[in-house]
């Protein structure tokens, strides 16, 4: 990335306005277009947005286990669309998905856009355990190297060999998260964890245990997003978009859970894209109230803390087991319990947890003072940030 | 799509390329072969019809002594996806060749002492369930 890069005029005029879920379980029973009409319906609702005032869809898939933003639109009965996005990401998407939307709206070519991930993801296609078909699958699947969890403790136990980091600190965050959970009524992980209990957890994936691993869940999350000025008349106080980055690491492999091109296990995306990131919002680590880090695993918590520069290298396992990111701490982090404990809606619920948050919606887990947030999508070699604030 | 617990036969068949079938080809006669840049001299893994580190296209196989470094490990404890190994716990290893690829493979003939990052590690080529594979075997026994 050039340090000298124009600042997206999106900055600062684009902002989030309302919140949709479905029910997270594990057996839906019901079609993945219901649950992504159900989602948006109530984004929409909860914005306080006249249906009739959408006129962009935006969403993304993996390995097809999603419905097409039309077929949606449809099933809502919006009027006419003027942008419509159909992205083949992960969890590098969500983030990345409000800057897509987030540009359509600034630049003109829709006045509010909403944005959604809807999957059958434990009763359907299990992505963390789902061949994927192209040119990298051929080297994993015939050794038994076949799912996330193994790909990222594989970078996990890289990250413990340079840093020292121990199985108590990737504990530390599970257990941290935990304790949102608690608090969580959509959470679908919620009973206690402590040291104990989770040092007793057996192994999926040394270094993971079970605690360590996201939840695969059925289930939806929407969002709106729309232009500042019209935002400011809503229902809600808006989550505006004040910083964003995405970033696809050199030699990134040949497909998202493919590695062997990339050189160093011990550090993700986040390091790649935290200057951009800061620069963008005009506001660094210091100034950040609270974060939401994408947590596919335990892991990738650790190194969002490090690679954004809230904590330097090696250091994140002590900053949470001394307590920074709990409730009340130096930054309160996954205050949803994380997709560890909230359920796997690919980093969705993620961005959502924010917005609530900034918006000061999220009753007994609500941060202290949430003026500002860091949010990240992504585990692995790309991802996407954004920094959002109060208006 | 197949439930975890259904009992693995044989492993997956890797669904080669045209990129990788010289690859597998020159596994299947027993050489390990890495690609490796004309241009700019970096040899990588897997083949791929470009050079990860220049773009440069005059790509060849190259013969590996299969002698590496341990860079990183995880132990299967659970298996998970379609048709994976039953055996339970197993070891796939990430190895630096001396060439200059990193590899993965299942770590063969394992033992009691500590994994050590950095550790020589030697290839070998084995039929698994019915598959030929590369794995890796400890010059720590
Ligand atoms: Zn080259």
């Amino acid at each position: 990335m050039t340090d000298d890069r124009r600042r997206a005029s999106f900055l600062g005029r684009t902002a989030l306005v309302g919140v949709g879920f479905t029910e997270f379980s594990r057996d839906s029973g019901r079609s993945v277009l219901s649950l992504a009409a159900e989602a948006c319906r109530r984004a929409i609702e909860d914005a306080g947005l006249p249906r009739s005032d959408i006129d962009g869809v935006v969403s993304f898939s993996v390995l097809d286990d999603s419905v097409a933003s039309q077929a949606v639109a449809t099933v809502l009965g919006l009027p006419e669309l003027t942008y419509v996005l159909d992205m083949n990401l992960g969890g590098q998407a969500p983030s990345f998905m409000v800057m897509q939307a987030a540009m359509a709206v600034d630049a003109g070519l829709a006045d509010a856009i909403v944005i959604f991930r809807a999957l059958n993801g434990r009763s359907g296609t299990r992505v963390g355990s789902t061949e994927f078909h192209g040119p990298a699958g051929q080297y994993r699947y015939p050794i038994g190297f076949s799912a996330y969890p193994q790909y990222i403790a594989m970078w996990a136990r890289r990250y413990m060999i340079e840093t020292g980091a121990t199985y108590e600190d990737l504990g530390a965050v599970a257990i941290a998260q935990r304790a949102y959970a608690q608090a969580n009524d959509r959470a679908v992980i919620r009973g206690a964890l402590t040291p104990e209990s989770y040092l007793a957890s057996p192994f999926v994936a040394d270094p993971f245990r079970g605690p360590d691993c996201t939840t695969e869940v059925d289930g939806a999350c929407a969002l709106v997003v729309t232009t500042l000025d019209r935002a400011r008349d809503l229902r809600h106080s808006p989550a505006v978009v004040r910083g964003a980055a995405y970033v696809l690491g050199n030699r990134s492999g040949l497909d998202i859970g493919d590695a062997l091109l990339w050189k160093d296990y011990s550090r993700n995306y986040t390091s790649l894209l935290a200057k951009a990131l800061w620069a963008s919002a005009g506001l660094g680590p210091t100034e950040i109230d609270f974060a939401e880090l994408y947590d596919c695993f335990s892991s990738t918590v650790l190194f969002g803390l490090e690679g954004l520069g809230f904590v330097g290298r090696g250091e994140a396992g002590g900053f949470v087991r001394a307590g920074n990111t709990a409730l009340g701490g130096r930054l309160p982090t996954n205050t949803n319990g994380g997709l560890l404990c909230e359920g796997y809606l690919h980093g969705m619920n993620t961005v959502a947890e924010a917005v609530l948050q900034i918006q000061g919606r999220s009753g007994e887990r609500q941060v202290p003072r949430a003026n500002s947030c860091v949010v990240t999508s992504g585990g692995m070699m790309d991802g996407s940030a954004l920094v959002l604030t109060r208006a | 799509m197949r439930d975890v617990n259904q009992e693995a036969t044989d492993a997956p068949a890797p669904i080669t390329d045209r990129d990788s079938d010289p690859w597998w080809e020159a596994l299947y006669a027993g050489q390990l072969k890495l690609p490796h840049c004309l241009d700019c001299g970096a040899t990588w893994f897997p083949p791929t019809p470009g050079c990860p580190e220049c773009g440069g296209i005059h790509v060849e196989l190259i013969a590996s002594t299969g002698r590496g470094h341990l860079y990183s490990w995880v132990v299967i404890n659970r298996a998970l996806g379609q048709n994976v190994p039953r055996d339970t716990p197993y070891t796939i290893v990430a190895v630096d060749t001396e060439e200059g690829a990193r590899m993965i493979g299942r770590l063969f003939a394992p033992s009691d002492q500590p994994m050590r990052a950095g550790e020589p590690l030697s290839a070998v080529i084995r039929s698994v369930r019915g598959q030929t594979v590369v794995g890796f075997e400890r010059a720590i026994s």
